[in-house]
Order: C-alpha cells, then structure tokens, then sequence
C-alpha cells in the first residue's frame, strides 16, 4: 500500500520539457555499469551533508509466478535486515544507527528497493555495508520464521482497512493469469504458509538478488568518483545471473468485469473503476519505444483532464453535487507490464454507484470524441511540470523518482525521452488513447459497502 | 486585545457575492456555564501583533505558514469539531472574488498546495508553490486566510468530509489510529485535548455555518499567529504575509484558552474499544507528563524514547523485543511528545505542538492470541527503563545515532521553517536541532536515567486497545492471569527464559479500571 500510494507523488514526474529535467536534476546524473552487470548512479543535488543510497533490486510481486508463493518479493524486504556472517544482525544494526541512518525498504509490483538517507560523511562505510549484505545475505531457519510473523503482522496491520480487500479483488477481477493479479503483501493463505518455506526464500534469493538486476543510486551530497571507487571495490567480487521466470501474459481483455465486496464494520461505499492500459514503454524499436512512451504521457495527460480537482467531473460529484466525498485517481501509475488505469471514489452514504461509474465512463468517452480544451490540456501539462519541481525536494525524493523508472522502464535515459513526449503530448494524441484503452471493454469495477450490495 | 480594525471590516471584505456575516454569533458556551458544568477556563492575552520568522534562502519552492494558536482544545463542548470545520471551510472553499472551482482553476497550473490542518492546540494554514508563481499564488493563499467565503456550500461538503473522516475512515478504518486516539481520550478526559481534531458526531451535526464564521472570528486572530516564509520569495512578501495576518483583529477576538492540568491518575488503567470486526489488536500506552520543548530535561526524554523505541527504526528495545527477536507485529515505538508523521515519511510533522504532553508507546496490530503477552512485554521493557536505566554504552550508541538522525527532520526549508516556529511556540532558548545536541552532549547516564525517572511513571500508564475479543481480554489484563506464547519458529533459549518472566508479569490493572467501549460509541457524542 505504502508503494502504491508513494507512487502518485513520487512519479508525478510527468510531463514538462526536457529545459525543465535539466532544472530538476541541477547536476546531470552519472550512470556507469560494473562489467558484472551492477548498475551505478549518482544524482548530485544541493543537500549539504545528506546521502540518499538506495539499491533498487528489479524483483517485486509480478514475478511470484508459482502457485502458493506470492509474497515473496515482499518478504525478502524484511529478510534483507537478518544480516550476514560478517554483519549479523545486531552488528548490522548498530552499525548503521551509528551513522544517525534512517534506513527502510520498500516493495512493489516490479522493484524492491532498499532505502538509506544518511550523513554523507558515510559513504564509504555504507557502502560496504551494503555490499556485504546483498553479496553474503545469511539467515538462520528460526530468523526466516520470526520474520514471517512479522510479514503476517504487516498483513494484519492493513486488514483494518478496505483498501487492502477492494485491492486484492481488484487485481484478481483484472487479471487472470498475469502475475499483477495478486497483491505485492500476497494472499493471507500464501502468508500463513510462509513459515514452512526456508529453502524457497532461499532460493528466491539466489534467483533474483543479483548484479545484474541491481543498480545502486546515490542522490544528494556525492561525489561520483568517490561512490565509484568504493563500489567497484566492495561489489566487484558479486558474481550471478538473475533468473527469469516466464512471466504469464494476460490476454487483451474483451468484456469488462465488476464485483462487489461487503465490509464488516463502518464504510461509505467505495469504488475503484479502472482500465487495462499498456506497459509505461514497450517495443523493441527505438520508434516503438518512443510511441509506447506518448501512449503513457498521453494517459497521464487523462488523468489530470478527467479527474483533477478543476475538471467537470470533480466539481460536479465533489463539489456541486457532493455525491462524492472523495474522487481521485493514481496519476502516475507506471508499471514494467500492462498494467491499470486507476480511479477510485468515496460517496455519500447510501450513494449508488451505477451514476458514478457512467459519469466516469461518459468523461473519458467524451475524451474520445476528441472534446479536448486546449486550455486545460496546458493546464495539465503545467501542473505536471510543476509538480515535479516542488515534489524533488529531498536526496530520497530524487532516489525514489530514479527507482520508479528504473522499475518501469529498466533504464534512466527513458525519463528524458518520456518527458520529450510528455511536451509533445496533443490533443489527437489525448482522443487516442481514450479510443483505444478507456472503454467498458477494458474496465473493471470494484464496489464496497457495508451490507449488501446495492 | 481589542481593535480598532473591527469585525465589520473583516466581514465586510469577507462578503463578495456570500452571504451577510449573521447579526447575532452564537453565545459562547465558555461564557455561559451551566449548572454542574465545569468552570469557564481563563484566557490569555492576544499578543499585539502575529510572530514572524523569514526564512529567505535558495530553495525554488517557498513555503508559507500561518500557525494560529487555536487547535481543537478551542472547540465549545457540544461543538466539538469546530475548529476543523472552520479551517477546512476556508482552505477547501471560495476566497474572495472566487469559488472554490475558479480557485481549484488558478491553483492548478502553478501544482500549487493549499491546505489547513488541525491539531490539539494549533491550526495552521501551509501554502507551497514554486518560486515562478509566488506572487501570483500569495494573493490567493491570503484571501483564504482574511477573505474566506465560507458559503453553505462549501461548509456542507467539508461537513460531509470531515464526518466521513471521523465515522468511515478513523473508526471503520483505521485500528491504529483510533487506537491513539482513544489513547488521548482516557489521558485527557474532561480535559480540552479528550476528542479528536475531527469532533464528535453529536458536535459536527450540531454545528451551523454561521457558528463556522464566528469561530473564525474569534480565534483566527492575528494576535494568535505566527506567520513563516522560507524559499526564495520575493523579499517584500514577509513584510506583506504579517501585514495581511495583522489585519485579523475584531471585537470577536479572544485569546487562547488556558488548560487545566490533565486528571490525575495513580494506578494503571485500561480502555478497550470493543470493534466486532477487527481482525488484529491495536494498543497504545502513555501517561501524560510535564515535559515540553522548552523544559530542561526534553532532550534527555527525547533520547530515553529514541533507545526504547524510535519511530520506525530497528534501534529500539520495543522493536527489537516485540517484533525482532519473536516477531508478534510490525513494529513497536515510544515517544517523548505526540507524534504525527508526514506524509510516508518517518519524520513528524512541524507544526503540532502543544502546551501539554504526554509519553507513550505504540504497539502496531497484533494477533489477538498474542496481545496479552506484547503488552506485558512492552510494559516490561518501560518498567526496565525506569527501574535501571541505560548504561553508558546505551547512552553513548543512542546519542550516535540521534544526533545524526535528527538532523534529517530539517532536510527541507518548509520543515525548518516549521521547526523554527515551534521553537517560538515553545520559547526555547535554542534552535530546535542545536538544543537537543547540547542536551545530549552534556548528559551522563547518571543524569540521563535521573531525569526518566523524574518524568516516567509505569504506575500511572493509560493503555488503549482496539479488540474484537474486549472482554476475555479485559477480564485477562485484571486478573493478571498467565498469557502463554508459542512461536512458528525456534525461537532461542535467551528469548524463552525471558518469555518465562514476561508471561505472567503483572500489569496490575483492577478490572474496574478496565472499561470497555463499543466502536460505535467513541467520539459520538
């Protein structure tokens, strides 16, 4: 839950021009590859004295592809803290609060990543600190088994809430056989299974914790020679090659779907309406890549038409009619396979939720139609841009902007060709993609009310 | 104080196309006490003119905070909720010449933020743009603070909001949050800070818009304010904020109330919120104590809750206890002052402080089976704190890392600046970072362990839990009976013969010092 919502600050990236990437990264990064495949960059900002050192692993809940097993990325999140023989725990730890380190992870449908904000003075030790624990990762079966007590309290945690459930089915509801049909905590029953399942964390391990599917990002006060010195140095030795599951494709869908769902306790009916959409980038040409990345910045130019707070639809249901008490979207969803279009709503008490789901269809068919403002598409495009700039305010905001791309797209440079299009994104382009992606065929609805359905 | 400005002109400004401000406010039930109600509290003085700190510096992104000393503990009893409905009407409605849709209009492009928010004993309005837009966003972050609408309307759907955000959301929702709540509802009852930011519902139905626009007037006063600016604004925009601010002085103004002292308690005690539905159990624990900011002994309180449990990191006992050695839950904090924290950051907010405080631990969800047990644990763990305190080897490694970490809270200028403006409320001698180091430099474990024990008293713990099973629990905690644990895993000989102590530690609670209450009945009234 953390990473999805984190998603729709920390990706509102979105669009503006490539003059304003430059603002944004003052310093323009440094990328260089290890020849065993491990991913070094460096974004210097001006935060004098802090690091953000991140290790962003390109493993997450879409490629828990076995039966019984999601969870997994996930729960190798907690197990990373377990240490090594070098570092075991308690060294780890105290270590790393010697620094005065805020240190934390987090994980989503395609990355993990490891999160350090620390004084800059710690490079070298952080370094090596992280190295060894992502080369020599050691944990005994009784430390496996705590630590999934603590996955299932995390689980228990977001129980209390509907969002979990509402997630949960939604996901299901949308795909059947792509990996994105369970959620990144996994399904309770996969949870409660954990403990029996120490040689496949193990395993997981191997498959997935490897040079080449890591990259090391180091943002705030770095020198990109220093950083490089002493990660050649302590990661030079990592040898391994990540597995790759055959990951299941999901068919083109043909008929929407909808569910709902009771909640047991106090709820205003909830809804998410969302559509398949494709990958953030796609194809194996440069010129498809480059249509794939308008496709997205077109998207995201959708969701700030239809849904942002001046739009027709949010004053209407929010403010005028106040059939709404929420209304929003995920504007910056952006996923490494087709992944959704996301929109969710809170109403009123006892509010149906036909009206709601046809005025939201009804919005994106007008789009469509081509009923495009050219006014309020530069409106959107300046909020993007601006919501950028205002957005990058610490080392951690800038590592977390690098990661979700990285997560995406697999590469930093399809950020500057992503804004490119995003400058480009017309109002042709806009009627497009609500033709193609925003139709009932392509939409799944997920409702929740306390009692019966309505 | 009283001036000469008047309320007219405030309202006069304030009208546009809304309606006239109402002739007659309602009476204020702190000036009408009523048989058996307890005594109006006295008020302080307004100060003759808002605070100002200016923070002008290189960031692209300036920040403004307008930081009144009115939180809820100004709420009138039976209007509970009143101050967040005023607040919130004004920065999610009209300004000005403007609705709230052509306000939403001129804010989108500049992705602008403009937002109020309610705690216990502050309010404050925070305005963030960058510098590109800074002069065309100052006129209408003003208008919302001198010149609100506040129309039917708008207070309609903010009602709507804020009553789903108290019913849906926090009881439905949100174990954890209701767990701290509640935590705060036993701390202070009958005292200003025992309901939420949010009201009550009997409070929001009850209050009317024109109630909304005479609460404004008499709290959202500039002799209540401190106004910040920090980023690269255009240098006349300080002068121009606490001229603006200046202007909000009426008759209707009255100064903040004083607070009693939070009720005495001796002996441990227990609030179970009995929600059928809830899957896990949700606990906080603390005891309200005399510690502030400014007091001498803070940073060695500060400290003490660091090594014991700080928020969202592994180097607390609590954490390494609870969920690091036997892995009961996701995470086990303790805190010096109350803490909210910002955004899906581990840092709390600026902006929320309060003239009074409390310490308290905070157990994320448990399974039911295994809340008994956390509870002991956790109390054990304080009870330890107290009784032996931290050696210097703690001392030494928890002043490593505070020392540095702290300095994260003021990565960003809008932060500094919210933690300057604290340091005012608070009149600290020291910026807020710099008098933490000092304290801690100058502390040994001696004085260190000295000062917890002045300050922490197991005795007087309040805990608050959030269990669908509330009464095999309650009846559990009172009778001290044993709370046996199994573990999935093998868990080390150390960890068992500590479970050994911990299972039938006694809490000590009486059982009619446990009261249960349904989830539906907390904060209904």
């Amino acid at each position: 839950m953390r990473a999805a919502l984190a998603l729709v600050t920390a990706l509102a990236l979105c669009l503006f021009a490539a003059r304003a990437h430059a603002q944004t990264f003052t310093t323009p990064p440094r990328v260089e590859r290890l020849p065993n495949g491990l991913t070094v960059i460096s974004v210097p900002t001006d935060s004098p004295g802090i690091l953000a050192y991140y290790t962003l692993v390109r493993v997450g809940s879409r490629d828990e592809v076995e039966a019984g097993h999601s969870g997994y990325a996930h729960l190798f999140e907690h197990m990373m803290f377990r240490g090594t023989e070098r570092y075991p725990q308690d060294r780890y730890e105290a270590t790393i609060q010697s620094f005065g380190a805020d240190n934390n992870a987090y994980t989503t449908q395609d990355v993990t990543v490891y999160t350090i904000t620390a004084p800059a003075s710690a490079l070298e030790r952080i370094v090596e600190i992280e190295a060894d624990r992502f080369q020599h990762l050691s944990y005994t079966d009784a430390a496996y088994r705590t630590e999934t007590g603590a996955v299932r309290g995390e689980y228990d945690m977001n129980s209390a809430s509907p969002f979990l459930r509402m997630w949960e089915a939604l996901s299901e509801l949308a795909f059947s056989r792509h990996t994105y049909g369970h959620s990144t905590l996994g399904y309770l029953r996969d949870i409660e299974r954990m403990p029996e399942e120490v040689e496949y964390s193990r395993a997981f391990f191997r498959r997935f914790y490897t040079p080449d599917n890591c990259t090391v990002i180091a943002a705030g006060d770095v020198d990109h020679d220093a950083l490089m010195r002493a990660v050649r140095a302590r990661y030079g030795a990592w040898r391994g090659r990540r597995d790759s599951p055959r990951i299941p494709v999901e068919p083109e869908p043909t008929a929407g779907a909808r569910r709902h769902l009771d909640w047991p306790a106090e709820a205003a009916p909830r809804l998410f309406v969302a559509w398949r959409q494709p990958a953030f980038v796609d194809g194996r040409t440069e010129r498809a890549r480059r249509a794939s990345l308008r496709t997205s910045a077109a998207l995201r130019v959708v969701h700030g038409l239809a849904l942002g707070e001046p739009s027709p639809l949010y004053q209407r249901l929010v403010v005028n009619e106040q059939r709404a008490v929420e209304l929003g979207s995920w504007d910056s969803e952006i996923t490494r396979d087709p992944h959704l279009f996301i929109t969710h709503a809170t109403l009123r008490d006892a509010e149906p939720f036909d009206p709601i789901i046809d005025a939201l269809q009804a919005t994106m068919d007008a789009l469509a139609r081509g009923e495009v403002d050219a006014a309020r598409l530069d409106a959107v495009k300046s909020h993007v841009r601006y919501g950028l700039l205002t957005e990058l305010e610490t080392p951690a905001d800038v590592a977390d902007l690098v990661a979700r791309v990285i997560g995406a797209a697999g590469d930093l440079g399809a950020l500057d060709q992503y804004l490119e299009e995003l400058a480009a994104v017309s109002a042709a382009d806009v009627a497009r993609v609500a033709r193609e992606y925003l139709t009932e065929a392509r939409r799944f609805v997920v409702t929740l009310s306390r009692g019966g359905a309505q | 104080m009283i001036r000469a400005s008047g309320f007219a002109l405030l309202f006069a400004l304030g009208c546009g196309s809304t309606p006239p401000a109402p002739r007659e406010y309602p009476r204020l039930t702190d000036e009408e006490p009523s048989d058996g109600a307890a005594p109006a509290l006295t008020r302080e003085p307004l100060r003759e003119q808002p605070l100002v700190i200016a923070q002008r510096g290189a960031s692209p992104i300036v920040t403004f905070r307008v930081v009144f000393d009115a939180g809820s503990a100004e709420d009138d009893p039976g209007r509970e909720g009143i101050t967040t409905l005023t607040a919130r009407t004004m920065a999610e409605g009209g300004a000005g010449e403007l609705s709230f849709a052509e306000l939403s209009e001129r804010l989108y492009p500049m992705a602008a933020s403009l937002s109020a928010r309610v705690s216990r004993d502050q309010t404050v309005f925070v305005g963030q743009v960058h510098r590109d837009h800074a002069e065309a966003f100052y006129p209408l972050f003003r208008d919302v603070l001198v010149r609100p609408r506040m129309t039917d309307e708008d207070f309609a759907r903010v009602r709507q909001q804020v009553r789903t955000a108290l019913t849906v959301d926090l009881r439905g929702a949100d174990d954890e949050s209701l767990g701290k709540q509640a935590l705060q509802a036993l701390l202070y009852e009958g005292h200003p800070f025992a309901h939420p930011e949010l009201g009550t519902e009997g409070g929001l139905s009850r209050i009317r818009v024109d109630d909304v626009r005479a609460h404004r007037a008499r709290v959202f006063c500039g002799g209540r304010a401190t106004v910040g600016i920090a980023g690269d604004y255009p240098e006349a925009l300080a002068a121009e904020l606490a001229r603006d601010v200046g202007r909000l002085a009426s008759r209707a103004c009255v100064g903040r109330r004083a607070l009693p002292a939070p009720a005495a308690s001796e002996a441990p005690r227990v609030l179970i919120v009995h929600k059928p539905s809830a899957r896990a159990t949700a606990v906080s624990m603390g005891f309200p104590i005399e510690v502030t900011r400014e007091h001498p002994d803070y940073p060695a309180l500060v400290l003490a809750a660091a090594w014991l449990g700080q928020h969202r990191q592994f180097i607390g006992r609590l954490m390494q206890a609870i969920r690091g050695q036997r892995g009961l839950n996701y995470g086990d904090f303790a805190y010096a002052e109350h803490f909210t924290q910002e955004g899906w950051s581990r840092y709390p907010l600026p902006n929320d402080a309060r003239r009074q405080q409390y310490f308290s631990i905070w157990l994320r969800p448990l399974r039911p089976e295994t809340a008994h047990f956390a509870i002991r644990a956790a109390v054990r763990e304080l009870r330890r704190m107290v009784r032996e305190g931290l050696t210097a080897e703690d001392l030494a490694h928890a002043r490593g890392f505070a020392a540095e970490y702290y300095a994260l809270y003021l990565q960003t200028a809008s932060r500094r600046l919210g933690y300057a403006m604290d340091d005012a409320f608070y009149g600290a001698d020291a910026a807020y970072l710099e008098r933490l180091r000092a304290g801690w430099a100058a502390l040994t474990a001696e004085s260190l362990n000295a000062a917890i024990r002045r300050h922490l008293d197991p005795d007087r713990l309040a805990i608050a839990i959030v269990a669908a099973q509330s009464e095999p629990l309650a009846d559990a905690l009172a009778s001290d009976a044993p709370s046996p644990i199994t573990y999935d895993a093998e868990v080390p000989a150390e960890v068992l013969e500590e479970d050994r102590a911990i299972v039938g530690f006694p809490l000590g609670i009486a059982r009619e010092r446990v009261r249960i209450v349904r989830v539906e009945d907390m904060f209904a009234r």
